[in-house]
């Protein structure tokens, strides 16, 4: 048999599981040489380049549209054009009915770490046992996938509670046309964003999380929950947000917009954030629970109005506070944009 | 001679001329489908020769058989009958003209193609000390082959045959003075046959000379009679491009003309041939009236082998070609009149590859070297067979395999067709096949797919796991047809050997084994003959892989055992054909046209590309497929 070159899926960024496949750069069988392109990717931040490590033809085993794992096989740069569909890793003896069954189920190798050799019985066990007959299968994005693994691995989750105020619609809107003379535009959620960052400048155990000891962010960098137009959730970021007047804030929310929309943002835009909001004032939503991010130890979120009120609720890890440190912050915070 | 009998010899004559010419006419109307071939001015030749021929001798004729047919069995109606395709025919219309089969006689449209069959059959009268073999033959014959292998072995063993040459001068539309060089009493002589000669034009010389020669013949002096004739009718229907001066001369000292100008004068005589001439007329009539044939005895029905019922051997034996050797062993020893024939077998040489080692010290008279003469080995064992021997030829090498080609073609496979079923010829011929050897193009072929075409005969292309030393006994003892057995040469020397205990091993009741080494096939593979082997090694490297296998072994492949296969193919879905003959009208190809639409499935086919089997060791490796080509092909398919 021939060498084989295995390509794999990079790890872009430490948070990533998966990627999806946007572009097979050479066609299929086609003799390739070191350093070119052969793979285009998609992250949940980035656009990835994917080239051969030696010279050879390609043989793939994803198709463009595919989501992939983090770690397993894109494709194999092979001496011979006969393709051998499955990469033995050197340093494993996998079963061909095992190295079958991964392919049919999309794992790579690197689930079966620290394991010599692998038989089918292994794989089975890692294939997910298919669910009951009454249910089908439900597609879910790469970014949906993403997110439910870091939620997964966000702790704070298990150790949360809230505090919820109701907040006055008149009064923040007539607060709003004061700050803003009407020279710019800023929502109801961006103010309250805005001056809960302010705040948070005196209350740092909202700004911080746990892990194994309370860690506190430097700056308050705001994370803002986007889901609209089918963009799918994500959390665009601004840096330092006590350090920007409002209208700037307000600014430079348009512009986090606008580049979401576009799928133009930057990676330095989509992560980094320290604390997060999530804006339901234009749903109709009277009320829901947000989850706390990876690495955040709390979030707000914003309902819509009902009767002239509206619920703001602070979702924090109890391990960095507790219901009245929550309430009195969210007194604070009421009063500032009651005024 | 004696006015008596030379009007018996006359009479005989008219009637066969009646015979001729109305089936002439009937064909000149469009009553007679095909064609014919009559013996209009030679009659005289068949009507001595009804005198002296005995229901012990055996009779073989060719294309102009309708006098020799008459003289041998006086059945005018079911001749009519045959010819015109009616019930009551000799074979039910399924022979026809050319083709006249009935007890001690058979005739065959090939030139020269039944004389070695005839040369079988006197085989077994000399042993049996009673009746001749005689074989008509036309002087245009003598181009073929055939003629000399058997004249060769019929002197040489001193056989009770006569060989009666009706020499005409014309083969078809050709004089001899084209296609004939030297004589045919030189061709006889050449051989140490007894030679004698006359004409139909004395009839006194002609009844002493075939007396003569009939003597010879039954005092085991193999006899060739040379009778100078002259054909009035055209070669077939109407073809004829002879000068009508020749013929208008012959017409003239024709006897039987001559007997009828001497007849006018005779009121009796007159009146007798009127009689015969109304005979044959009723029999016609008869014969048109008779319903048409319904019979299928046309199509071949294969022999039942599921009764063979061969173990299979699933662990430690002796090397395949002991156990042959001790086949045939058992074979001659319980059977008082087999026969093994073929060339170099006898002791102290014991054969090409050994398998008849030992055999003709023990049974010296039923092994018998033959010359190197392929055909007239097939020949002589339909002949042999058809007068109840129990018949084992072997051919050296499968290749030489070609040189017998007509002779299961056109004469061992359809004899029991054309007699309607009645007359079977159960002989064996057994012959090693294969390449891996260097031997090179004309000693490596696997030619099994040139005869497994043809129907009538069995062909068993074995594999390593049957029991060979049940195999010839068995086989003999089941079969009703011509059956060629293709033994693998590269396997004489292998020892089955024990399967993992996991493995399961079985034979269905139609001959197939399998072999599985899990319960649950992920691949079904089909192995041809000695390919088997290679895929019994493939298994085990498979099993490593976690793939487990089916091995369908087939045991015959003139038809394919579809239920036992789909069985397998049912729960795979997959398989890979392996086969050591060549690309193109192959067995795999064959059998996948056999599968096609039953299941959905995939396939992969293993064989030798069309070429010619080189000799270099490993430039025949190349050629042949080998374990590699094998594995390979099983992977790509299961990764599907």
């Amino acid at each position: 048999m021939s060498k084989n070159n295995i390509v794999l899926v990079p790890v872009s960024s430490p948070n990533d599981q998966f990627a999806l496949v946007t572009r097979l750069a050479v066609a299929e069988g086609e003799a390739i040489k070191e350093g070119q392109l052969l793979v285009e990717l998609e992250t949940t931040k980035t656009q990835v380049e994917v080239v051969s490590s030696a010279d050879g033809f390609v043989h793939f085993l994803v198709q463009e549209g595919d989501q992939v794992e983090v770690n397993s096989v894109l494709a194999i740069v092979s001496e011979s054009k006969q393709s051998s569909q499955n990469p033995i890793p050197d340093n494993k003896k996998i079963t061909r009915k095992a190295q079958k069954l991964m392919r049919d189920h999309h794992l790579g190798p690197d689930l079966f770490e620290g394991m010599d050799s692998i038989t089918s019985q292994d794989v089975l066990k890692k294939i997910v046992s298919s669910p009951a007959k009454e249910a089908i299968k439900l597609p879910q994005t790469f970014t949906k996938q993403n997110e439910i693994s870091h939620l997964l691995q966000a702790t704070a989750n298990s150790f949360a509670s809230d505090v919820t105020v109701l907040f006055n619609e008149e009064k923040v809107l007539k607060t709003i046309a004061q700050k803003t003379s009407g020279h710019f535009y800023l929502s109801v959620g961006d103010f309250l964003a805005y001056q809960c960052c302010l705040l948070l400048q005196k209350h740092p155990y909202f700004n911080a999380w746990y892990d194994g000891i309370a860690f506190a962010y430097q700056n308050v960098n705001l994370g803002m929950a986007l889901n609209i137009s089918g963009k799918g959730l994500k959390v665009v970021t601004i840096r330092d947000v006590p350090g920007l007047t409002l209208e700037k804030f307000a600014g430079k929310m348009q512009e986090l917009i606008a580049g979401y929309l576009r799928d133009e943002l930057k990676v330095d835009e989509l992560t980094g954030s320290s604390f997060t909001l999530s804006n339901m004032h234009s749903t109709g939503v009277r009320s829901f629970t947000p989850l706390i991010n990876l690495q955040q130890g709390a979030i707000l979120g914003i309902s819509s109005s009902v009767g002239g009120d509206f619920e703001v609720k602070l979702r924090f890890d109890h391990r960095l506070a507790d219901g009245l440190i929550a309430a009195s912050f969210l007194a604070e915070l009421k009063q500032v944009v009651e005024s | 001679m004696d006015k008596i009998l030379r009007h018996e010899i006359m009479l005989k004559s008219w009637k066969i001329r009646c015979v001729e010419e109305k089936l002439l006419e009937l064909n000149h109307s469009g009553l007679l489908h095909g064609t014919t071939h009559t013996c209009i001015g030679q009659e005289v030749i068949s009507a001595i020769f009804s005198q002296l021929v005995r229901d012990e001798d055996q009779v073989f004729s060719n294309h102009r058989c309708h006098g020799h047919f008459l003289a041998t069995h006086d059945l005018t109606y079911e001749l009519f009958c045959e010819l015109l395709g009616r019930k009551d025919g000799l074979s039910q219309g399924i022979g026809g003209s050319q083709h006249l089969h009935h007890k001690n006689f058979l005739a065959n449209g090939i030139l020269g193609g039944s004389v070695p069959i005839s040369v079988g059959a006197a085989w077994v009268l000399k042993k049996k000390s009673n009746g001749s073999s005689i074989s008509f033959l036309g002087d245009g014959s003598l181009g073929e082959g055939a003629i000399y292998e058997s004249w060769n072995f019929s002197a040489l063993h001193s056989l009770p045959q006569l060989f009666i040459i009706e020499n005409n001068f014309y083969s078809q539309s050709t004089h001899q003075s084209e296609t004939m060089a030297g004589s045919i009493a030189a061709r006889a002589s050449a051989f140490g046959l007894n030679f004698l000669q006359s004409s139909i034009w004395d009839l006194d010389h002609l009844d002493r000379t075939m007396r003569e020669a009939f003597s010879a013949a039954k005092s085991n002096k193999p006899t060739v009679l040379q009778v100078d004739c002259y054909r009035l009718a055209p070669h077939s229907k109407s073809d004829d491009h002879r000068s009508k001066k020749e013929k208008d001369h012959y017409a003239t000292i024709d006897p039987v003309n001559l007997f009828l100008a001497e007849s006018e004068q005779d009121i009796d005589l007159k009146s007798k041939l009127e009689n015969i001439r109304a005979e044959v007329q009723l029999a016609s009539d008869l014969a048109l009236k008779c319903a048409l044939s319904n019979s299928r005895s046309y199509l071949n029905t294969p022999d039942d082998l599921s009764q063979l019922e061969l173990k299979i051997i699933s662990g430690p034996s002796h090397s395949i070609v002991d156990q042959l050797n001790t086949s045939l062993r058992e074979l001659l020893k319980q059977n008082k009149n087999a026969l093994i024939v073929g060339e170099d077998l006898r002791d102290p040489y014991g054969g090409a590859f050994k398998v008849t080692r030992g055999l003709s010290d023990l049974h010296p008279e039923k092994v018998i070297n033959f010359p190197v003469s392929e055909a007239l080995i097939v020949g002589f064992s339909s002949g042999a067979a058809m007068l109840g021997e129990k018949v084992i030829a072997e051919i050296m090498f499968a290749d030489f395999l070609s040189l017998t080609f007509d002779q299961f073609l056109n004469h061992a496979s359809k004899v029991t067709n054309l007699s309607n079923g009645k007359i079977n010829l159960p002989f064996i011929l057994r012959t090693p096949t294969g390449g891996r050897r260097g031997y090179g193009a004309t000693h490596s072929q696997s030619v099994e797919k040139f005869f497994a075409g043809i129907p009538g005969i069995n062909v068993l292309l074995p594999h390593h796991r049957i029991d060979y030393s049940n195999l010839y006994q068995r086989l003999m003892s089941v079969i009703t047809r011509p059956t060629i057995v293709f033994e693998n040469k590269t396997l004489y020397s292998y020892r089955p050997q024990e399967l993992p205990a996991s493995w399961k091993i079985s034979t269905g009741p139609r001959g197939m084994t399998v072999v599985s080494s899990g319960d649950v096939p992920d691949l079904t593979v089909l192995a041809f003959g000695g390919m088997g082997l290679e895929c019994e090694e493939v298994m085990f490297q498979l099993e490593q892989e976690e793939i487990q296998v089916d091995l369908l072994l087939p045991l015959w492949v003139h038809e394919f055992e579809l239920e036992e296969i789909l069985r397998s193919l049912e729960k795979s879905k997959k398989i890979v054909i392996v086969e050591e003959g060549t690309e193109g009208l192959s067995l795999g190809a064959e059998l996948l046209a056999q599968l096609h639409g039953r299941l959905p499935f995939s396939h992969r086919h293993v064989l030798s590309q069309r070429g010619i089997v080189p000799a270099a060791k490993h430039l025949e490796h190349s050629f042949l497929p080998s374990r590699e080509d094998i594995i390979s092909a099983c992977l790509e398919i299961f990764d599907e």
